[in-house]
């Protein structure tokens, strides 16, 4: 059953966030420091009611540090995450080893990433949602031949067992009696018919791939002695297989779930799981949502398709290599990468047909995930890359900050430079101005060092109007924030785009940030960095990160074992 | 078994844009509507707003120049000035806070009138076979916040809204049957099992939403929100001719054809601020057929609810060449984009003449919307038309686009049932009063936009 339309989904192209590229969009309301008092206007941050401040949790005092000495997590209400398309795709993979046809994943939309990092506020589910389901279920269901691996076959109330064990592979958990009876129906039908009961196990697969305990991150949050409880086991182990596969529990993870009590059998889980191939499809999918790589598909128009697939392959083997024994900020140095002919072009170099490790150490113009072709040319803003995109791209999804909105007083439109300034003079008159220097000292200076790339991630020493290239800049300081003091309190200059990535390297904003993103990632709601519980969660996980050893298994383990990961509040 | 669309005319999609054959082959009169009148909240939404300079004034022509096209439903309309989404916060506007409090008021995160109303007199049972349809232009695609216009509460969006006449067809009108050569035992015995597999996944759905879970209200919205579709898909395999559906034989229509204009494939992909270069008639042509699907679903009964947009908030698009509607022509510049024209136009002469062109174009495109909610040919069982009997809200986001702010911002509402005078009525009020209002005149009390039994209550003046 199906609906073929010739267009994709609508939403797919509406789901990606771009970045401004004007003052009259970055504003100019800051005066100051744009600091974790200063809440980012609650619709730049999504939607939802995980996105009112504070939510009744305690919030940081304004202008104070962040304290955790006696913090204690309290999980918010949170709305019911749909699988993503990516989930699902894995699913359906890991359990039936069964891929659609582009045909069947015509009508499946993308999702939404709304604003940053893909999360459960702005999700939606339509029809192209569940005639795609359906028909997807459909035609899975017909390439089973026989479920004998699902059930004990000397059974007396087949058709009850038979459900219990599919079930328990497809919900990644037992059946309650309730589920069991509403699949039971099936059977009937299917003996009245006349029919192999074959043509009933298929039926009750389709059914079960069409309802929301497969389709949902559905856990039991029923209310139990207090309002905020432990995550039951199979939740648990569920919640541990997306967070490191992106898929499902298998059969291993669901035997040993009631043995996850303690940080220690949590921690050997992850471990062991992270050295699962799956493990790497995670990684990469993570990476690709927080860098919002898919942009690249419709980025910079000179590009051709398959010089941008090689592009993406370029990234996708450098975080492979990178997050095998190291961490996600390690991504953001190295001096080396994997080239093909295709990919090298960017790079003026060349290279066989085949990928391979190239060195890089002899070019201060590329360190690491920031500076690659895929990378630069995502952010670029069509073919005209602006210090502002690249400023709020490193502010937001870097840094994790935002900026308030603009004044109305703000004068956007007069300006004495030429139309063929270069964007640092148009810079440094958006500094110069009360009314935008504001907000823009926050971002434009970190993205002066990325004036030496085009649209396309080539280096260039003359920009499109044949200004010279000036890649000096500076770290703006961030000053009474949950950090305090302590992280930034100065501008601090760089040189070039290495001294640049050397500083985010080690900012404790960026170490921060990138937890913040996997938190939100994986708990699929938008942290209130404003709240003690919230703040204090992403600290203490990036804190036993970098105890346990700072490589990125090491952060699925403090995350995993983290009261954010394995707590939930319970119904009222 | 094999299902197709039944409805669909495989070939034609060499149908010329802009002819009027959607309206040739509408139904009369409406279809689908019950003998008394259903409840029908429509709102429409256009980006980057009306200075309150250029809006209706009581005290002159309401409809000269730049609001000349409306002119042709002048009887059928209200303007309402003075309405603010947030009164008082100047500095706190600004394209996604104005484009997603339209229709809400000052909650944001609220649900839009639509679903308020929607809720209220269904519940979760959708009334008609697409509970809720959203659809217009919206070349902003890198801010969905500015294209989405109708939601359930607690920052949930209740569709996917639908930039193709094709794809709104498909949403609207795409059901399926089995194909004639498969009507045979054996096709049936496949049908009972394909609504078995439906059923079954229908009832973990009803269980999951019990306290089995013990799911937040939100939560359980969501997944009422997906098993209502799981519903219509229901309906649209096994029951496309029972009473939910409706007869779709006397809908019968030819699907919208596929726009492959280059500049159409650009603007819905583009996502860099620099605004996509476009022929008006082009434009307008693309407009003109959204409008005859999405009215020919309203006439058809296939919804009572939804959004239908008029390019997204903060929109940025160069559109170039002369374009005439009802009676009056306008000539385009690219010379930039729509957004600078209202950004500049206190400062810039030349930008205030492009802005109120633009304006006019905007006020020419709510015009076909409402004609063809008013054509006489399709009434209700009162004999009203689907204008008369609708309440219909248009909205934006800013109020002065140079100035970012969300007072004043721009309001017009239908008469919805002779409830609201027609008219110019200068108001002072949050948009929550004006939307509480349109509650009552749907005769639904005891019910406020914010949830609140607030005293604050509607504006009573505009009401009959």
């Amino acid at each position: 059953m199906r609906i073929s339309r010739q267009a994709r989904d609508p939403f797919h192209r509406t789901a990606r966030l771009a970045l401004v590229t004007a003052c009259l969009l970055a504003g100019a309301a800051c005066t100051g420091s744009i600091g974790d008092s200063t809440p980012r206007a609650e619709l730049e941050r999504g939607m939802g009611p995980g996105e009112t401040p504070g939510e009744g949790r305690p919030v940081i005092p304004a202008g104070e540090a962040l304290d955790c000495s006696e913090a204690a997590f309290e999980p918010p209400s949170t709305v019911l995450p749909r699988i993503t398309r990516g989930e699902y795709l894995n699913a359906l993979d890991d359990l039936f080893g069964y891929s659609p046809s582009e045909d069947a994943l015509e009508t499946l939309p993308f999702e939404l990433r709304a604003p940053s990092v893909t999360t459960a506020q702005g999700q939606t589910t339509d029809l192209f949602h569940v005639e795609s389901y359906a028909r997807i279920a459909e035609e899975l269901a017909a390439t089973m031949d026989g479920f004998d691996a699902y059930y004990d076959t000397d059974c007396a109330d087949c058709a009850r067992a038979f459900i219990e064990g599919l079930g328990a592979h497809v919900f990644s958990r037992p059946l309650r009696d309730a589920e069991v009876d509403g699949f039971l129906p099936i059977f009937t039908l299917v003996e009245d018919e006349g029919d192999p009961v074959l043509v009933a196990h298929r039926l009750v697969l389709r059914a079960m791939l069409q309802s929301p305990q497969f389709l949902y991150h559905l856990e039991d949050l029923r209310r139990r002695d207090d309002a905020i409880a432990d995550l039951n086991p199979d939740d648990l182990a569920r919640r541990l297989a997306f967070l490191v596969w992106q898929g499902p529990a298998d059969e291993t993870l669901r035997a040993e779930a009631a043995a996850l009590t303690s940080t220690s059998a949590i921690e050997a889980a992850v471990r062991r799981m992270a050295a699962d191939p799956r493990g790497e499809r995670a990684a990469l999918a993570f990476v690709e949502d927080w860098m919002d790589l898919t942009r690249l598909e419709r980025a910079v128009s000179t590009i051709n398709e398959r010089t941008k697939a090689a592009m993406r392959e370029e990234t996708d083997r450098f975080v492979v290599d990178v997050l095998e024994n190291g961490g996600l900020l390690d991504l953001l140095e190295g001096d080396y990468t994997f080239l093909n002919d295709r990919a090298a072009a960017p790079y003026g170099r060349s290279a066989g047909s085949g990928f391979e490790r190239v060195d890089l150490s002899d070019d201060r113009t590329r360190v690491g995930l920031l500076t690659q072709p895929a990378v630069i040319a995502a952010h670029s803003n069509g073919n005209r890359p602006s210090v502002v995109s690249r400023g709020l791209f490193l502010l937001r999804d870097l840094m994790c900050r935002d900026v308030p909105n603009p004044p109305v007083t703000a004068d956007t439109e007069s300006t004495e430079l030429p139309e063929d300034a270069s964007e640092r003079d148009k810079s440094a008159e958006r500094l110069g101005r009360g009314a935008c220097g504001g907000c823009h000292q926050h971002f434009d200076p970190m993205a002066y060092a990325f004036e030496i790339f085009d649209g396309a991630g080539q280096v260039r020493e003359l920009d499109e109007h044949g200004n010279a290239i000036i890649p000096e800049g500076w770290l703006p300081a961030i000053r009474g924030t949950r950090f305090g003091d302590g992280a930034h309190a100065i501008d601090q200059p760089y040189d070039d785009i290495t001294g640049l990535v050397e500083l985010l390297r080690e900012s404790p904003v960026v170490a921060e940030c990138a937890t913040e993103k996997v938190l939100t990632y994986t708990l699929r709601r938008r942290l209130q960095m404003e709240t003690i519980s919230d703040a204090c969660a992403v600290r203490q996980i990036t804190e036993r990160a970098a105890a346990l050893g700072g490589t990125y298994e090491d952060l699925l383990v403090a995350v995993a074992t983290s009261p954010a990961f394995t707590t939930v509040r319970t119904a009222e | 078994m094999k299902l197709s669309r039944r409805t669909l005319l495989r070939g034609a999609g060499t149908v010329a844009i802009g002819l009027p054959f959607l309206s040739e082959m509408a139904p009369s009169p409406a279809y689908g509507a019950p003998g008394d009148v259903p409840a029908r909240v429509l709102t429409f939404f256009f980006g980057l707003g009306v200075p309150v300079d250029f809006q209706a004034d009581r005290y002159a022509a309401p409809f000269a120049d730049h609001l000349g096209p409306l002119a042709a439903v002048a009887d059928k309309i209200a303007f309402l000035r003075g309405v603010h989404y947030e009164k008082g916060s100047r500095t706190s506007g600004n394209h996604d806070r104005g484009s997603t409090t339209a229709f809400i008021g000052a909650r944001e995160s609220g649900a839009s009138i639509d679903q308020v109303v929607l809720q209220h007199l269904h519940g979760d049972v959708s009334p008609t076979s697409v509970r809720t349809l959203c659809a217009g232009t919206f070349s902003r695609q890198d801010q969905n916040r500015r294209h989405i216009h109708s939601w359930v509460g607690a920052g949930m969006p209740t569709a996917q809204p639908i930039e193709s006449p094709a794809q709104l067809f498909d949403r609207a009108f795409g059901t399926f049957m089995p194909e004639p050569a498969e009507v045979d035992e054996g096709a049936a015995r496949r049908a009972r099992y394909d609504r078995s597999v439906l059923d079954a996944a229908v009832r973990q759905y009803q269980h999951v939403t019990s306290d089995a879970f013990g799911l937040s209200a939100d939560s359980k919205r969501r997944i009422s929100l997906h098993l209502d579709k799981v519903r219509e898909l229901e309906r649209r395999i096994f029951d496309p001719d029972g009473p939910v559906m409706r007869p779709p034989s006397a809908c019968a229509m030819e699907r919208p054809p596929e726009y492959d204009h280059p500049e159409l494939v650009e603007i819905q992909r583009t996502v860099n601020n620099e605004g996509v270069r476009m022929e008006v008639n082009r434009w307008m042509d693309f407009w003109k057929v959204m409008v005859d699907t999405y009215v020919l679903a309203l006439q058809c009964d296939i919804t009572r609810f939804g959004n239908l947009q008029f390019q997204s908030g903060g929109e940025r698009i160069r559109l170039y060449g002369d374009y005439t509607a009802y009676g009056q022509t306008r000539s385009f510049s690219d010379d930039t984009t729509t957004h600078e024209y209202w950004h500049s136009w206190h400062r810039n002469d030349r930008y205030r003449a492009l802005m109120l062109d633009h304006i006019w174009l905007i006020m020419t495109a709510l015009t076909d919307y409402l004609r063809a909610l008013d054509d006489p040919e399709v009434t209700d069982a009162n004999g009203g038309t689907l204008l008369d009997n609708s309440l219909v809200l248009a909205g934006t986001e800013l109020g002065d686009g140079d100035a970012h702010d969300i007072e004043n911002v721009f309001h017009l509402s239908s008469t919805a049932c002779g409830a609201i005078r027609p008219g110019v009525h200068n108001l002072d009020v949050q948009a929550t009063q004006v939307y509480n209002a349109g509650l009552r005149a749907l005769g639904i009390d005891g019910v406020s936009m914010d949830g609140e039994p607030s005293e604050a209550g509607e504006v009573a003046s505009i009401l009959v």
